[in-house]
């Protein structure tokens, strides 16, 4: 755990915002303690302590003495927000620039984003159906169950 | 008059230290400064004067010259002071016919933050019994009773000198796992000395690196782990990246080379290794004391 | 991975380091309540006292069927004891607890030490309990002599005492006391000595100053009239003059001699091997 190029408590903090983003952490929810990460990752409580100091600067935690570290309210937003400003710069630019490197038209990579956009959108309603269809079924078996048991003879 | 129980442990200062043996300087002119409640780590090769440096803390000897300052006073037959300080060292300290319980109780006596069920915990969790003696232990056991005193004693400032000598790796994770938990519950100064440097990188706070008597470095350990850099590449690359910068090791496989650099890059140095293709890494603590303290470095690229 | 553990109970100190009840120490701590803080003189003197002690007894333990086993042995070969045999006692009473003394500076500084306590500490409590043990073996020797006095009583023997120093056999008991005490307390303290020298300088010269440290039990022996007869002090012939000025030259050599050790042991270094 924690093994990457970063300095730990980066990677913890990183670690953090990952969670709140994806919903594994909401808000008002408690995040372990330093101690906590210190007996669980075998670091210095230092360490996380520094990553919660940076994350406190930024919003993402508060602390309530006495108590611990919580998620702040409007932690996700504020870090979706972040994300999205950064998405471009340190996202979609590298992929033109690999392009480049390959010899990749840049038509062929928008092309290829359309696609990928339309698969996603098809995928979910057809997800979206599967979960209706299954509830509506389990719905009419339920119903033809309640009938057949009311005419049943006694 | 005795020591009392303190929130957050004990700091040192070193003063242009000297202690010399004869025409033999363990430590030279050390100035340096151990901040309280922190785990440091005391890092540097045999004889490079870590154990003496423990040893003037813990009031073993009086340095030969300069001011040595344990919570602000010289420990030296202190009697505040003397209690609140725990050197632990491989030869431990101890005594041999008697059995474990009474080496505990003789620590307890003395230290007024000596927690004896906290001892107990530790005596089962290293497979120790009260009743044997410290002479008939093996060389594993005699370290893990080191480690339950010098843990036990939760003294304000406590030097564990290579504890974990003759521990099997599961009893040095036990070992690391204790440590950082109660340190992290009962917060104190921990100066911790170790050649395992990869095992106990993520324990430190504070670094101390001694090379021949003298200090290398003393300084926040994400500061030291920060100032070295791995630069991998085509070789003609990396030897013009590195030029004119201090390269620690070289290592070279067909037309590529990896160069350790000591030294920061700022953002500019990182695009342009960028733009020249460069692979751009850490640098392992061990790896960086390692070559901090072996010697010259590589002569080839240096002289350019 | 999940990082939500809610660890923190309400009201409990975290992660903010304020130390749990475990600031007392010594057995009462279990329950938690603040035990009553006993200075490390204390502390020390009792354990080196008990060890003291179990020596004592194992001395004792181990002598007195040795006497009386050479009592018989006289009594076989000589027909009839009128000698104080249990006196031959005396010389063994000096030099065991003199080298168990050697043996507790030499083995146990180091880690009184590294347990957290001042040289001062460790210096007074050896004091303390060299004189105590002096004196207890002062007692107990002094307590088997009245012992088998009455036992050759009986027998219709003598206790005539051979190797006089203060007392003879028709001395009163106090002077029998003091005279074994001073020897005893002086080689318990002279052991001290020879074994901080030892530390101090190495063996090879701590050989070469026994003279000096082994000298108080000497000088001692001598003053309480031992090596040469009485002391010949000008004027002073009578038994309870020459038992002052043994009391007071003794007391002298004993006082220098724990000055000595004292200052001695404030400044011994604990060897690194580094």
């Amino acid at each position: 755990m924690f093994d990457g190029r970063d300095p730990v408590y980066l990677q913890i903090a990183d670690q953090v915002r990952e969670d709140v983003l994806r919903g594994t952490l909401r808000e008002e929810e408690q995040v372990m303690s330093t101690t906590g990460y210190a007996t669980t990752f075998r670091i210095n409580p230092a360490t996380a302590a520094k990553a919660f100091a940076e994350l406190v600067d930024e919003g993402v935690l508060y602390k309530r003495r006495g108590v611990g570290m919580f998620v702040a309210a409007g932690a996700r937003e504020h870090l979706l927000a972040r994300r999205r400003q950064r998405f471009f710069a340190e996202v979609v630019d590298p992929v033109v620039d690999e392009a480049a490197v390959l010899g990749v038209a840049v038509e062929d990579v928008v092309a290829r984003l359309r696609d990928r956009s339309a698969q996603l959108r098809t995928a979910e309603v057809a997800e979206v159906a599967e979960v209706t269809e299954s509830a509506a079924s389990a719905a009419s078996a339920a119903s033809v169950e309640s009938v057949e048991s009311e005419r049943s003879p006694r | 008059m005795s020591a009392t129980t303190t929130d957050v442990g004990w700091g040192v200062q070193l003063r242009t230290v000297t202690q010399r043996y004869g025409t033999l300087r363990a430590l030279d002119e050390v100035t340096l400064e151990i901040r309280p409640g922190t785990i440091t780590g005391l890092l540097g090769r045999n004889g490079s004067g870590k154990t003496t440096l423990a040893a003037l803390l813990a009031a073993f000897r009086r340095p030969t010259s300069g001011a040595v300052l344990v919570d602000g006073e010289d420990p030296w037959e202190n009697e505040r002071v003397a209690p609140g300080v725990c050197f632990v060292r491989e030869s431990g300290d101890v005594l041999d016919a008697w059995c474990l319980t009474d080496n505990l109780a003789v620590a307890a006596d003395a230290r007024p933050t000596f927690d004896p069920t906290f001892a107990a915990e530790l005596l089962d969790r290293f497979a120790l019994t009260g009743d044997r003696r410290p002479g008939r232990l093996s060389r594993g056991q005699r370290s893990a009773f080191g480690i339950v005193l010098g843990l036990a004693s939760r003294a304000p400032l406590t030097i564990l000198d290579e504890v974990h000598l003759g521990l099997d790796a599961p009893s040095r994770y036990a070992f690391y796992e204790a440590l950082v938990t109660d340190y992290a519950e009962h917060p104190r100064t921990i100066v911790l000395s170790s050649h395992l440097i990869d095992e106990v990188d993520r324990l430190l706070e504070d670094v101390v690196l001694l090379d021949a008597g003298r200090v290398l470095v003393a300084d926040d350990a994400e500061v030291l782990r920060g100032s070295g850099v791995t630069v991998t590449g085509p070789a003609p690359a990396v030897e013009a990246f590195v030029a004119g910068r201090r390269v620690l090791a070289t290592q070279r496989l067909g037309g590529t080379t990896r160069a350790t650099v000591h030294g920061r890059l700022d953002a500019g140095d990182e695009a342009a290794a960028r733009a020249a293709g460069l692979e751009l890494g850490p640098v392992p603590l061990q790896d960086l004391v390692v070559h901090l303290t072996g010697g010259p470095a590589v002569p080839a690229e240096e002289n350019r | 991975m999940i990082a939500t553990v809610p660890t923190d109970v309400p009201g409990m100190p975290g992660s903010s380091g304020a130390p749990r009840a475990s600031g007392t120490r010594g057995t009462a701590a279990a329950s938690g309540a603040p035990v009553a803080r006993r200075s490390p003189l204390v502390s020390t003197v009792r354990r080196l006292g008990a060890h003291q002690l179990r020596m004592l007894g194992w001395f004792w333990l181990i002598a007195l069927p040795c006497l009386v086993l050479a009592t018989v042995v006289l009594d076989r070969v000589t027909g009839g004891v009128d000698v104080a045999v249990s006196l031959y006692a005396r010389q063994a009473a000096i030099w065991f607890p003199f080298s168990q003394a050697i043996i507790v500076v030499v083995g146990t500084v180091r880690v009184a030490v590294a347990s957290g306590r001042t040289r001062r500490t460790f210096a007074r409590a050896t004091l303390v309990v060299g004189t105590l043990t002096g004196l207890a073996y002062a007692v107990v020797l002094t307590a088997v002599v009245l012992a088998e006095r009455v036992v050759h009583g009986a027998l219709g023997w003598e206790s005539r005492i051979t190797d006089v120093q203060l007392a003879t056999e028709a001395s009163p008991t106090w002077v029998l006391l003091l005279d074994l005490a001073i020897t005893f307390v002086t080689a318990n303290l002279a052991g001290l000595l020879v074994g901080v020298v030892y530390l101090r300088v190495g063996s090879g010269w701590a050989t070469l100053a026994l003279p000096l440290t082994v000298g108080p039990i000497i000088v001692v022996q001598y003053v309480s009239g031992g090596w040469v007869g009485p002391l010949p002090i000008g004027g002073v012939s009578s038994t309870a003059g020459q038992v002052t000025a043994a009391a007071v030259a003794a007391t002298v050599v004993i006082a220098l001699t724990a000055a000595a050790y004292a200052a001695l042991v404030r400044t011994v270094p604990i060897r690194t091997t580094s």
